[in-house]
């Protein structure tokens, strides 16, 4: 039988490896804690953060007049910002989590960037008030940031399994050290997810520990999931596929100087309105628009032959065609190896677009808007439980433009201010030892399993449905197969086979384990899309072409009770911004018609 | 082409051994190095290990080091031929199979 190898006592036990949990961990240890600080993968080298491909920032205003940035333009103001997030997020922001967003960000986002600024990583800034930095800078400066905060113990390549309570209080977590296979239990007042968010599809952009762990725990352990339906794509390779997933496309698209036709299998023109096509130089809101008018052509089977579409470049000369990869580029130099893009070669893809002439894109999965539900101090509800980053909802409603990195440095921070100073005067409680012996049971008995099953079958199956149900673009025949497919799934992960009955570096276990947390998110959000009859946002339905503002300009929660999701409405918090007036809207016409989307990505 | 892996699991096995997989990749498939061994992971032996716990596929967090044919180098960089390869770890003290302490 498995046995826990060691206890660690500890304040706060902050969950990650990114920007939400390093910059959580430094917080706490600051208002006096005693933090651990466990990651999956390596601390400031793991995660959506090291996938960062462009930039992060704050309004206009503080830059200007609180940090004395001469190139900032405060005409970006606060207000400007707030409005930009709740209109993009279609009107499903809590506006309290928006506020703290733009309230409290200038102090982090000016702070990390001096974090990697002292160990010589490259913040390049531009206006309104954003610096373009790549993932590894700004993993460097995170760490940078922890390793330079006392009372932080870092503990990297150990996968939290499970929380572990005493009654309704979450106590600690339970985690494999992967290297030794060692079982830790840790003790704390409070913890923090920052786990990041949950990638369930095949063609993904995201870092293979994208997988769910904290939304699924934390259901597990009682807190609530929000907006699970609302899932981000974005314009990546399948072509070449030793870049498959590379997000080098859509880099290229940000560029001005870039030009394609985006066409359909048949060699047919896409035809997507000017002004939206504009964005793609703009605002993130041409993931969006890609998303609307791609899916949509995809959905009626006029996609490439991996679910994608084409860039053409017929109507370019080889000239033209290096001019504009030229300008690619141009804007990475300093930042990676000449003509690269992190480890993908610029000019091995121009090369091939000027072969091929049309080069086969699709939209991956990169960013999970739902997630644990909190309030403005990232608490989840659950007494001892805090979240933070990707792995939280609340502040984008149902679509994100505004910076993913700052929502994770400046939510990550708050959780650790707020769970260190909630339980400085508390003592430890302890785990009740049929918790722990609950999970530790949970991995004993995959390895206990005697069947047929294979972890690699299911995740294939898993990722092939939620292609299909969860997809850009939704209807309600195929939601329902995914639901029946999700609880098939839910069994089957339970009776997996593992061959390898020891704990060091079981890749299989661990498969196991992710994808039955994978499972977890995807059935969610599968329910929460079943029951939005409407599109808004990022969740498109064919089956209902218009955005419901009589009967759905609601948040859809979940808890899970005795195995079953249940779902309720919540309608957003709203403290600026009023409500939109109760009438349907056709999606088209509004996407069209209305001021969305956050200028944040030109440089000028 | 036949994919020759190294593999060893110190908790059962004195010697390290190698498993021989055949498997129809050409050079026009672009697959790489990581793409093979989950391939072979998922489909063929699920008790296969090597690094992907945290693995970021695009060059970016460099761990995930193999030697392919001896040469060191990222396995989501190294992209296959289609002539036989033979895959090691990228150093000793062996964790499992390809996975090192990195």
């Amino acid at each position: 039988m498995l046995k826990v190898a060691e206890k660690i006592f500890t304040d706060v036990l902050v969950v990650g490896g990114g920007g939400a949990a390093c910059t959580a961990a430094v917080a706490a240890a600051r208002n006096g804690a005693k933090v651990a600080l466990v990651s999956k993968g390596k601390t400031g080298n793991s995660g959506n953060t090291i996938m960062i491909g462009g930039s992060y920032g704050m309004d206009g205003e503080s830059a200007y007049h609180d940090y004395h940035i001469e190139e900032a333009d405060p005409t970006f103001t606060k207000e400007e910002m707030f409005k930009s997030i709740v209109n993009d997020g279609f009107n499903l922001s809590d506006q309290n989590l928006v506020e703290q967003f733009i309230e409290e960000s200038p102090r982090i986002v000016y702070e990390v960037k001096e974090w990697g600024e002292e160990i010589g990583e490259k913040f390049r800034f531009y206006a309104p008030a954003n610096w373009d930095v790549t993932g590894r800078s700004m993993g460097r400066a995170l760490l940078a940031g922890v390793k330079k905060t006392p009372g932080v113990s870092i503990y990297d390549d150990v996968a939290i399994v499970e929380l572990l309570k005493n009654g309704e209080q979450v106590t600690g977590a339970l985690g494999i050290e992967l290297y030794t296979g060692r079982l830790l239990q840790f003790e704390a007042k409070a913890t923090i997810l920052g786990t990041g968010g949950f990638q369930p599809y095949t063609l993904k952009n995201t870092n293979t520990d994208m997988t769910g762990d904290g939304q699924a725990m934390a259901y597990r352990a009682g807190a609530k999931l929000a907006d699970m339906e609302f899932m981000l794509f974005l314009m990546s390779a399948i072509e070449p596929n030793n870049m498959r997933g590379s997000i080098l496309p859509a880099i290229c698209t940000f560029r001005r100087a870039f030009n394609y036709d985006p066409v359909d299998c048949n060699g047919d023109k896409i035809e997507v309105p000017e002004a939206l096509r504009e964005m793609e130089a703009t605002s993130e809101m041409s993931k969006l628009v890609h998303m609307f008018y791609f899916g949509r052509v995809i959905n009626q089977g006029r996609g490439s032959k991996n679910g994608g579409i084409y860039f053409d470049f017929s109507r370019f000369t080889d000239e033209e065609i290096d001019t504009m990869f030229d300008a690619v580029m141009e804007h990475f130099d300093g930042f990676y190896r000449h003509g690269y893009y992190h480890g993908e070669s610029v000019i091995e893809y121009r090369e091939m677009a000027k072969k091929k002439r049309k080069i086969e894109v699709g939209l991956s999965s990169e960013y999970s808007v739902g997630g644990i539900f909190i309030d403005e101090n990232m608490f989840t509800g659950v007494p001892g439980l805090y979240a933070a980053g990707e792995v939280a909802s609340g502040a984008f409603g149902a679509n994100r433009v505004a910076d993913a990195v700052t929502e994770m440095i400046v939510q990550g921070y708050k959780a650790g201010e707020v769970a260190a100073q909630r339980t400085a005067a508390q003592e430890l409680v302890g785990t009740a030892s049929e918790s722990v012996e609950q999970a530790v049971g949970m991995i004993q008995s995959l390895l206990d399993n005697d069947s047929n099953v294979t972890v690699g079958q299911l995740l294939h199956q898993m990722e092939t449905v939620t292609d299909d149900a969860l997809g850009m673009v939704r209807n309600q025949e195929r939601l329902e197969k995914g639901l029946d497919i999700y609880h098939q799934l839910d069994e089957a992960v339970e009776k997996v086979v593992i061959h390898s009955k020891s704990l060091v570096y079981n890749r299989e276990l661990m498969q196991a384990l992710q994808v039955k947390n994978l499972v977890t998110c995807s059935r969610v959000a599968t329910e929460m899309a079943l029951a939005r009859k409407e599109s808004r946002g990022l969740h498109l339905r064919e089956d209902y072409p218009y955005i419901d503002n009589v009967d759905w300009q609601v948040r859809l929660l979940a808890h899970c009770e005795d195995g079953k999701d249940i779902l309720e409405k919540k309608v957003p918090d709203v403290t600026k911004i009023p409500l939109r007036k109760p009438e349907k809207i056709d999606y088209e016409s509004f996407i069209l018609e209305e001021d969305l989307g956050m200028k944040n990505l030109e440089e000028k | 082409m036949t994919a020759k892996i190294y593999r060893f699991d110190p908790t059962i096995d004195k010697q390290p051994h190698y498993d021989a997989f055949e498997l129809d990749i050409k050079a026009e498939d672009c697959m790489t190095v990581m793409d093979l061994l989950t391939y072979i992971a998922d489909n063929l032996d699920g008790s296969l290990s090597f690094f992907s716990h945290s693995a970021c596929q695009h060059g970016i967090c460099g761990r995930c080091g193999v030697k392919c044919n001896g040469k060191p180098g990222l396995a989501c960089e190294t992209v296959l031929t289609g002539e036989d390869v033979t895959i090691e770890p990228i150093k000793a003290d062996v964790v499992k199979d390809l996975v090192v302490k990195n």
